[in-house]
């Protein structure tokens, strides 16, 4: 292979274009980066090429040959294959098995061929010393032809040579699922390489990597490079392309915009290429003002069929702060958050909320008329007028009026254990989790539902009468689609009919307009395009300056240190340390964020 | 094969639609009807020659051409329905519940015990009242019964339910042979605890109390905030979860609400409609009302619509059974390639067909050259 050229490509999903006249050319033995926001049309390109997508329009050209490309079997056919943001491998099987594993006949028949070539090899060297014994012929014999269908033993030698050849760390014989993510990446790479890939497509393959790990994933990208192989990588991360790629080809909303060369450019002329205007790329972060602690989380330890998802957890979390948590995903982030929205029950430890109730009039919204009658008598309310209160002796009714005319007042904060309270009921105390899962659908929206039906999932119990009330909802509803820039045909469209960006833009926007008083929101910007991306950030700050305490869960380790006040790093589901973003760098970070310690 | 012929060629080109309007949704809707009803009338004129218009011809005579025939028609749209609404809300947060035959059945037997033990001792008020309390009751035991095995132990409801139905055919059977002592296992028409006949008809109350439970039960599915929590716990048990929805709670409560109208519905049908009972009382309808639902995407309006088709297939086809001398299974055929018709328009509302007319003049040009 050579070159792959691409002219005219159009592909339509419903009404969306999502390539719209794409040409295109890739030369051999380049790196080039692919380079658009979520949404763009980059993966659904590479698509295209790897035999995934069939194009309403256009066509490919490999070496000035005309090609069609049916499935990914036609790719390899071809020597192109891709590595997916979503890993196709066989947990239970061992590296070499996952490796062999859809090899067809025609693969066999190669594969034997080397296989007899190398034996050949063997017998020739060893011709010059002395003759092979008969048990040496009769075994590579049986190797060769009566060994089954695939010789585990010569793949794994190949598999050896591949990792030798270009800096993998692979062992064969590990199974799947005691492998890291990273170690999963590059068994597809080198799957994809055992195949005889000429042309490899890596789609955001740093999303889930440590910045160790992305230094070494590099580093075998270029020794790919110098040994010919053409490699495409699609991503959005700017800091990336500069470093590694040769040419930058742009795309924007499913057009091809341009493209140039690595070194002729630079991030801020890229940023405009990709987003079609200048941005300000630069995150706000105000100081915090008197931040007071406003969550406890201590020793929380819990455990999910009989593993420690969260392991003796201790954080503090303040108002009028962004918490930064970073991770490699899955180390307990998403359980951490569910513990503190009562979705799970923790085996053992305590999670206190302080209310920041002080000076604050009491209301009946918490508080029933029982409740209060208790809490005066343990003296905890004043008067407006700075006098303590004693409500013996009082009428219900008197103290119902005394309620309402916000007479009734706090002397501080209010301290309550979350253990044994209901999900719903940490909601009402202004406790909001804004979670973005994989599927983003999975928490907190209904795909089958409207974006007004959505809005109303928050307060639907609100309001008299039997029915749900659908005026306030839909107030918000149109609210959120005018401010966040949210495309739907309409109000009454199911949301799981609109992009992920559009979800997201719902889920982030209804839980931030609720005005919390803990905001907890997990990979909020997955999926965004940069300008969304940046008015989340910035709301986040916001929030934070309006006394919320903010929990941010994030991926990108450049924002959570531009973001956050302070950065916890979790490891399995323990905390390796609590750094200051201001001090440390996203080397230390990873050190953390693998289980090693730094002196900081 | 077929999955490469849609990938590579360019004549037809199939795509999930992003939106449709109302207007055409329900232009293919009724296009599916009609279209079904042609195919049913060409299958019939295959068997019986020049019968096309025969066919159409049978269907209004089953069903219309007299005061009888025009409220056995509506009685049993009127029971399809009310089985159709119990069990919309349970299959719309995806429980499946299957055991409507069952649920029905055992109301049944409820209101044939106050009917045969109690209705001839007490004035006719009272013993309707027990009659359906004890529809009610019987009703509501069934349908919880899964219910809690499945909140509690997370069994599966759909084999549970189903067999609920067989067990409860099992104790009709059983109960009738211990009461009818002369052996020959029919329980009599019983005289006392009858619904009251209006205008000298006995099925119109069961029409009245359908449409009044319809109204009902369509503004709690679409408007209150019970049937809000259960479109949501279908949607999502997650978003349920965390908007603070308790599941066991909303599971038990819908299935209450289901055996609450099973219960109905039994007592409708013996002490309004047969005075009677057998193990067949329900002849299949509860299993008919699972197809009525999803036909209907478990919207109460368009329930009653599909158990207008459904009743008026069904008498009609009778008169074509008769009309035209085909046998059952035949007419059974012609209702089956009906619904297979109507079911096989949805496709054509979730997707998008288009023919590209250009691609194929330029093949057959290139075929040419």
């Amino acid at each position: 292979m050579k070159s792959i050229r691409l002219e005219n490509i159009s592909k339509a999903f419903g009404w969306i274009k999502a390539l719209d006249d794409i040409s295109l050319q890739i030369n051999e033995g380049e790196i080039l980066a692919l380079l658009g926001e979520n949404g763009s049309g980059k993966t659904s390109l590479m698509n295209v090429i790897a035999g995934i997508y069939h194009p309403d329009q256009g066509d490919v050209f490999i070496d000035d040959e005309k090609v069609t490309i049916s499935s990914p079997k036609d790719a390899f056919k071809y020597k192109i294959g891709m590595i997916h943001q979503h890993f196709k491998l066989v947990n239970v099987f061992t590296a070499v098995e996952n490796i062999v594993l859809g090899l067809e006949k025609s693969d066999y028949k190669k594969f034997k061929e080397e296989q007899i070539k190398t034996e050949e090899e063997f017998f020739a060297k060893l011709k010059g010393v002395r003759e092979p014994s008969n048990v040496e012929v009769a075994n590579a014999k049986s190797r060769i032809y009566h060994s089954g269908k695939y010789d585990l033993n010569f793949a794994r030698q190949k598999v050896i040579q591949i990792c030798n050849q270009y800096g993998f760390k692979i062992d064969p014989d590990k199974h799947v699922y005691d492998m890291s993510v990273s170690e999963k990446q590059n068994l597809e790479i080198v799957k994809a390489l055992f195949r005889g890939v000429d042309l490899l497509i890596l789609d955001e393959p740093t999303a889930v990597l440590t910045p160790q790990e992305i230094k070494v994933l590099f580093k075998i990208l270029k020794n790919m490079k110098a040994d010919g192989k053409t490699v495409i990588i699609i991503t959005h991360k700017l800091n990336e392309v500069m470093e590694i790629s040769d040419r930058v080809e742009v795309l924007r909303k499913g057009k091809y915009i341009g493209g140039v060369k690595t070194s002729e450019t630079n991030p801020a002329q890229l940023t405009e290429m990709m987003v079609g205007k200048k941005v300000e790329l630069e995150i706000r972060r105000d100081t915090p003002v008197n931040p007071d602690l406003r969550l406890e989380i201590n020793n929380v330890t819990l455990v999910k069929e009989g593993v420690k998802v969260l392991d003796n957890v201790n954080l503090q979390v303040n108002g009028g702060e962004i918490l930064g948590i970073a991770g490699i995903s899955g180390s307990g982030q998403k359980e951490l958050l569910e513990c503190v929205a009562g979705l799970q029950k923790a085996k053992s430890g305590d999670i206190i909320f302080h209310n920041p109730k002080e000076n604050k009039p009491v209301t009946f919204f918490h508080k029933d008329l029982k409740q209060i009658k208790e809490l005066a008598a343990q003296g905890k309310f004043h008067d407006p007028d700075g006098n303590k209160i004693d409500l013996t002796g009082l009428k219900d009714k008197e103290i119902r009026k005394m309620v309402e005319e916000e007479k009734i007042i706090f002397y501080e904060n209010e301290i309550m254990p979350l253990n044994d309270k209901t999900p719903l009921e940490i909601r009402n105390l202004g406790i909001k989790l804004s979670f973005v899962p994989e599927d983003r659908l999975g928490m907190g929206l209904v795909g089958e539902m409207n974006l007004t039906q959505n809005m109303a999932l928050r307060s639907f119990r609100k309001g008299k009468g039997m029915n749900v009330e659908m005026k306030k909802p839909e107030r918000l509803a149109e609210h959120i689609v005018k401010e966040f820039g949210v495309v739907t045909p309409n109000l009454n469209t199911p949301v799981g009919r609109l992009s992920g960006g559009n979800i997201q833009k719902l889920l982030v926007g209804r839980e931030i307009s609720s005005n919390p008083k803990i905001l907890m929101t997990a990979y909020p910007v997955r999926g965004l395009d940069i300008n969304t991306s940046y008015y989340i950030y910035n709301l986040l700050n916001d929030q934070k300056n309006a006394r919320c305490a903010v929990i941010y869960v994030g991926e990108d380790l450049d924002v959570l240190l531009a973001l956050c006040d302070r950065l916890a790093v979790i490891y399995q589901g323990k905390i390796t340390g609590v750094v200051d973003p201001h001090k440390v760098t996203k080397e230390q970070v990873g050190i953390l964020m693998t289980g090693g310690s730094i002196d900081a | 094969m077929l999955k490469n012929f849609f990938k590579e060629n360019d004549f037809i080109r199939i795509s999930r639609r992003m939106e449709i309007p109302t207007w055409k949704k329900w232009v293919f809707k009724i296009a599916g009807v009609l279209a079904g009803f042609l195919f049913a009338a060409i299958v019939v004129s295959f068997i019986s020659p020049g019968s096309f218009f025969k066919f159409f011809e049978s269907l209004i005579v089953g069903n219309f051409t007299t005061v009888r025939k025009l409220l056995v028609l509506f009685e049993e749209v009127a029971i399809l329905f009310l089985i159709s609404c119990a069990l919309a809300p349970a299959f719309k947060m995806k429980f499946w519940n299957i055991g409507a035959e069952g649920q029905v059945l055992m109301a049944c037997l409820g209101t044939v015990i106050g009917m045969f033990f109690i209705a001839p001792n007490v004035p006719n008020a009272v013993a309707l009242i027990i009659e359906l309390l004890l529809a009610v009751t019987f009703g509501v035991v069934w349908s919880l019964i899964p219910t809690l095995f499945k909140a509690f132990f997370n069994t599966n409801e759909t084999l549970f339910t189903l067999m609920m139905n067989y067990i409860a055919k099992g104790i009709v059977a059983l109960m009738i042979t211990l009461w009818i002592k002369n052996g020959s296992g029919v329980i009599p028409v019983l005289e006392y605890g009858r619904l009251p006949r209006i205008g000298g008809q006995n099925y119109i109350i069961n029409i009245i109390v359908a449409v009044v439970i319809g109204v009902i039960f369509a503004f709690y599915m679409m408007r209150s905030k019970q049937g809000f929590e259960i479109s949501v716990l279908g949607g999502s048990r997650n978003t349920a979860k965390y908007v603070g929805i308790d599941v066991k709670k909303v599971l038990i409560r819908t299935m209450i609400i289901t055996g609450v109208i099973c219960g109905i519905v039994g007592f409708l049908l013996v002490a309004g409609a047969s005075y009677s009972m057998n193990e067949n009382t329900v002849s299949g309808r509860g299993f008919t009302a699972i197809l009525v639902c999803w036909l209907a995407g478990f919207n109460i309006p368009e329930m009653a619509g599909v158990s207008f088709l459904v009743a008026f297939m069904k008498y009609g086809a009778r008169e074509v059974e008769s009309s035209l001398h085909v046998g059952g299974s035949f007419v059974d055929i012609v209702v089956g390639v009906f619904f297979f018709v109507v079911i096989a328009s949805n496709f054509f509302i979730t997707n998008q067909v288009k023919i590209n007319f250009k691609a194929f003049k330029k093949k057959k040009k290139e075929v040419i050259e």
